[in-house]
């Protein structure tokens, strides 16, 4: 790529100011993972280390699917609701641009060309299976009422205005405001200082006017301590006491303190949180959070996390809707064809191959040619993430965190791969989704 | 057909996915490894559903583009559902990463002040190495203009930096946490 003509002083101390100096490259793996993802077809981008299920915010967005007659009531497992997870529609995702991007052809039996990750399992991983519990998200009040409330809360003043359908706000779009949506049948809400979107807007002074001095930056940060204490009272007069962790408190960065509060529920932890940064002098720069309750639902029998890994491997190591293998015939590799939801009724949940079978791929893209990546899972951690039904409704269901180093021809710097799998007995799990071919 | 799409496809991510990362590491407010990795995924799911409008030989000047698009439209919303992964987990602010990382504050302090076009563009220029004519494609601009608004830009940087006070602030600032 050429440089640009006369690479002054100026552009040599901005360059010298890169903020991604010290960041590390991406490694092949990831790259390999992103080409991946980016070649599915109308699927949400999600996660690989934070298990952010993608299907919550877009399944609701793009209106979820209706499984046709809830497919896994089977006559095995009558006693428990079976879990009908909404694969995105073909609508289109809300995503990054917060438009509707066009659609890939659904049911396009896309090739993925790719590298094989091979699994291995820690001989420290347990075993053991054991039951897990599950929690609707519900939020009892609607989003506009939900903007008047926190408005309040964060002392702002005004009407509530709906800037776009479904959005609610108090305040203006130069801030402070607060915002508030629904996404999967819960309250989003987020709130925005004035300094926060000035940062970002072109300034309103003349292009010689210096800052105005005596802004808030002359202030002194609040300290770890004294953030927590305000993250939990903001949140508190907000209506939220409830489900809340230990704030974690992040001071590296010298304008701010970034305080994150986590949903624990029943001592297990979740993928949600409440987040409040501060700026000089105490003020509140952004947060944002949920506004809901949880109803405790059904406890369902678990898969260990030894099986957690094998839904990896069946899955490639790509793991969407929590690796719950699509409803209609999806289309795998012979090694992996091995259904994992059979009516046998196992509460094990034996997702079916957990060896190093050496899948065959199809088409023109034999396994054999794959660079292949190992990864040992090493950690395994329970705790609840978040998914929508296909009736729109969210829960906090069982899963596993899993994750181990990369190793292999194509990892040229030290690797970390993690997933989060779906830990409900796949018996009591369906999903309705595009079948893909690896 | 289908198997040359794919091998362009993956020869873009593999030229051109780090730098897009970088570029989104810079700018994207609070991105971690996982935000950037989500928001590249997102840029090169655009990539991969319009292949053929990438032109041969700009491929990344078109991706910076893109990029540019997605955090454009993240910062305005300003919530957390404008990130890639559409959960309802918390995000950060909607601003601008540049402004939070880079350790000149003083160049900081003057960046801060420039319009989000200006400071694009030298940025651009500075940390990716865009030429003018690759400005002008990932700023949808002819290459003339994007010249123009470089010079300018710059022009106008260098007078923020000479304005006496400039970076009072943010020492200020700075002193206090220290």
């Amino acid at each position: 790529m050429e440089r640009l003509d006369g690479q002054d002083e100026l552009i040599t101390r901005i360059a010298d100011a890169d903020p991604a100096r010290g960041v590390a490259p991406l490694s092949d793996g990831a790259l390999e993972r992103v080409a991946r993802t980016a070649m599915t077809p109308e699927r949400t981008p999600w996660s690989w280390t934070k298990f952010r299920f993608a299907t919550l915010g877009a399944g609701a967005a793009s209106g979820v699917l209706v499984v046709a007659g809830i497919l896994g009531l089977q006559a095995a497992v009558p006693s428990l609701p079976v879990l009908a997870l909404g694969a995105p529609s073909s609508a289109g995702r809300l995503g990054a641009t917060g438009e509707n991007t066009p659609s890939a052809s659904s049911g396009n039996e896309m090739m993925i060309p790719a590298l094989r990750y091979d699994f291995t399992i820690s001989p420290s991983l347990s075993p053991t299976t054991g039951p897990g519990t599950a929690y609707q998200l519900v939020s009892s009040e609607s989003a506009q009422a939900a903007a008047t409330q926190l408005a309040t809360a964060f002392d702002l003043a005004g009407p509530v205005t709906s800037p776009s359908d479904g959005d609610f706000q108090v305040g203006s779009d130069a801030g402070p405001y607060v915002s508030t949506w629904t996404s999967g049948g819960v309250v989003n809400w987020s709130y925005v200082s004035a300094e926060s979107t000035a940062t970002s807007s072109p300034p309103t002074t003349s292009s010689s006017t210096p800052p105005a001095s005596g802004s808030s930056l002359a202030g002194p940060l609040p300290t770890d301590a004294q953030a927590s204490a305000q993250a939990l009272a903001l949140l508190a007069s907000a209506g939220i006491t409830t489900d809340l962790g230990t704030p974690a408190v992040d001071d590296s960065d010298p304008m701010q303190v970034a305080v994150t509060v986590p949903m624990v529920v029943d001592g297990q932890a979740t993928d949600q949180s409440y987040s409040v940064d501060y700026g000089p002098d105490g003020t509140i720069g952004s947060a944002s959070g949920i506004l809901a309750g949880r109803v405790e639902g059904a406890t369902y029998p678990t898969i260990s996390a030894s099986d957690a890994v094998s839904v990896l491997q069946e899955r490639h190591g790509i793991v969407i809707d929590g690796g719950v293998q699509p409803v209609g015939a999806p289309v795998l590799p012979p090694a992996a064809t091995t259904s994992p939801r059979t009516s046998s009724g196992s509460s094990a949940g034996n997702t079916g191959n957990t060896g190093n079978t050496g899948n065959t791929g199809t088409g023109t893209n034999p396994v054999t040619t794959l660079p292949v990546i190992n990864v040992q899972i090493d950690q395994a951690a329970q705790q609840l993430g978040t998914f929508t039904l296909t009736d729109g409704t969210s829960w906090l269901l069982p899963v596993w965190v899993l994750s181990g180093p990369e190793s292999g021809t194509t990892i040229t710097s030290p690797a970390t791969y993690s997933a989060s799998v779906l830990a409900v007995d796949p018996q009591y799990v369906q999903i309705q989704a595009e079948p893909l071919v690896y | 057909m289908t198997d040359d799409r794919e091998e362009r496809f993956s020869r873009i991510v593999r030229d051109h996915g780090d730098a897009v990362y970088r570029y989104l590491r810079r700018r994207h407010n609070g991105a971690d490894a996982t935000d950037a990795e989500d928001l590249l995924a997102d840029v090169m799911a655009v990539a991969w559903r319009k292949l053929d409008e990438i032109p041969d030989g700009a491929e990344a000047p078109w991706l910076f583009g893109v990029a540019r698009h997605r955090l454009s439209n993240a910062r305005r919303r300003g919530a957390r559902r404008n990130r890639i992964n559409a959960t309802m987990r918390p995000s950060p602010p909607a601003q601008a990463a540049e402004d939070e990382a880079i350790a000149d504050l003083q160049l900081r302090a003057a960046l801060a002040h420039l319009t989000d076009k200006e400071r694009e563009v030298l940025t651009l220029s500075a940390w990716e190495g865009l030429s003018p004519s690759e400005l002008g494609i990932a700023l949808g601009i002819s290459v003339n203009a994007a010249a123009v608004r470089l010079s300018k830009a710059k022009s106008r940087l260098l007078e923020l930096l000479s304005v006496d006070g400039m970076e009072s602030p943010v020492r200020a600032a700075t002193r206090t946490v220290q």
